[in-house]
């Protein structure tokens, strides 16, 4: 057997390779052969990361991409997971998001959701309605935010509540019922959380308390 | 103690905890039972099994990964291609035993060892251009020119972050 080149590695292993690589890899990869081509490119398109910064004045290459045609329908299918983190509020930027997470355009069905998100951007994305979107398939939700905390626990009580299977990581906590539930954002010294929740929360009816201690979204 | 017989017919003995590192090794155990027969591999080279038996002395004790490991892990990019030292000494070999001891971590089941394989592989690919994975590998560039620039074209939005 010629066994001294990946190429010649089973599926399976050759998968659990590329499945270490980062981005920039696999976007090398894809270009090595035919026979790379399609495992890393199912392997790119798996995750996409958007990162906009106050001082970004553009889009990002991946928001860019994916908004455009540039990307081939028949790679839509692999988008799996989403992690937005995004520091800007224009509405040029929001509309790009929604173009994004568009299901009716997109035939994408996410599994993972993780967004970082600024100001009101949460709602106006309209997290609920792409949380709806894609119940068939999301299974995890990362909110967390650096701007308004009332809509985005407004937002992140009515998604848990429309969709009680889903896990949800939002960035302070949610009273959902009987149930409170602490999230890492919540833990710092600097977010005052036990007197915001002191005077501003009625826990009267807690009976549970989860506290979660990992941060998913780093 | 074990036996095991390689594929050139080398037989090497083991003891059970050291041999049992190897998930396949430690079913085949538990089928025949208490019995002093060797364990055939046909699939490993004894120069291939020498290495693996260096790796499972050297680990020997500690706990084995859970069976669902890979999958709790799987698509959530956090996989670190990080490899302990004496991993990384012991797997700096020629590019052909490297693939061979792949293999071999595939075919007996120890995922540890599967692991620094591929983490191994990952890391020399990682930060490379097209045409250095090719050299690397001794693959042929079988895309055209148009098929190259337009491969480029869709992927140019990957970045590390």
């Amino acid at each position: 057997m010629t066994g001294n080149q990946p190429a010649y590695l089973p599926l399976e292993l050759k998968r659990q390779i590329i499945d270490l690589c980062t981005p920039t890899t696999l976007r090398s990869l894809a270009l090595v052969s035919k026979l790379f081509q399609a495992e890393s490119e199912v392997a790119l398109y798996r995750h996409i990361f958007v990162h906009l910064d106050p001082q970004d004045r553009v889009l990002s290459n991946a928001l860019k991409a994916w908004i455009s045609d540039s990307v081939q329908a028949g790679w839509l299918y692999a988008l799996k997971e989403l992690r937005l983190d995004v520091a800007s509020t224009d509405r040029y930027t929001a509309d790009a998001i929604q173009k994004l997470l568009n299901v009716k355009e997109r035939h994408f069905r996410l599994h993972r959701l993780y967004c970082r998100l600024q100001g009101n951007l949460p709602a106006v994305i309209g997290l609920p309605a792409v949380t709806e979107a894609h119940s068939d398939s999301l299974r995890i939700l990362t909110v967390t935010r650096t701007g308004d905390l009332d809509s985005l626990v407004d937002a992140t009580v009515r998604i848990a509540r429309a969709h009680p299977a889903l896990v949800i990581f939002a960035y302070c906590y949610l009273v959902l019922s009987d149930v409170l539930i602490i999230f890492p954002g919540a833990l710092s010294p600097e977010q005052g959380f036990m007197s915001y929740i002191d005077n501003e929360t009625d826990c009267s009816d807690v009976g549970e308390v989860r506290l979660y201690l990992a941060d998913t979204m780093r | 103690m074990v036996t095991l017989v390689t594929s050139d017919n080398e037989k090497f003995t083991a003891d059970k905890e050291v041999a049992e590192r190897s998930v396949l090794i430690k079913n085949m155990l538990e089928d025949v039972g208490e019995s002093d027969q060797p364990i055939p591999l046909p699939n490993v080279s004894s120069s291939v099994l020498k290495k693996v038996l260096e790796y499972c002395e050297h680990h020997r004790g500690e706990p084995l990964p859970a069976a669902d490991a890979d999958t709790t892990q799987d698509d959530t990019r956090k996989r670190t291609t990080d490899i302990s030292e004496w991993d990384q000494k012991f797997i700096t070999v020629d590019q052909e035993m490297l693939f061979e001891i792949i293999l071999a971590a595939n075919y007996l089941d120890i995922k540890s060892l599967l692991d620094v394989g591929c983490k191994t592989v990952a890391n020399m690919i990682k930060g490379k251009t097209p045409e250095e994975i090719r050299k690397l590998f001794n693959i042929v560039n079988d895309f055209t020119p148009e098929e190259e620039a337009q491969i480029k074209k869709e992927n140019e939005w990957a970045e590390d972050r």
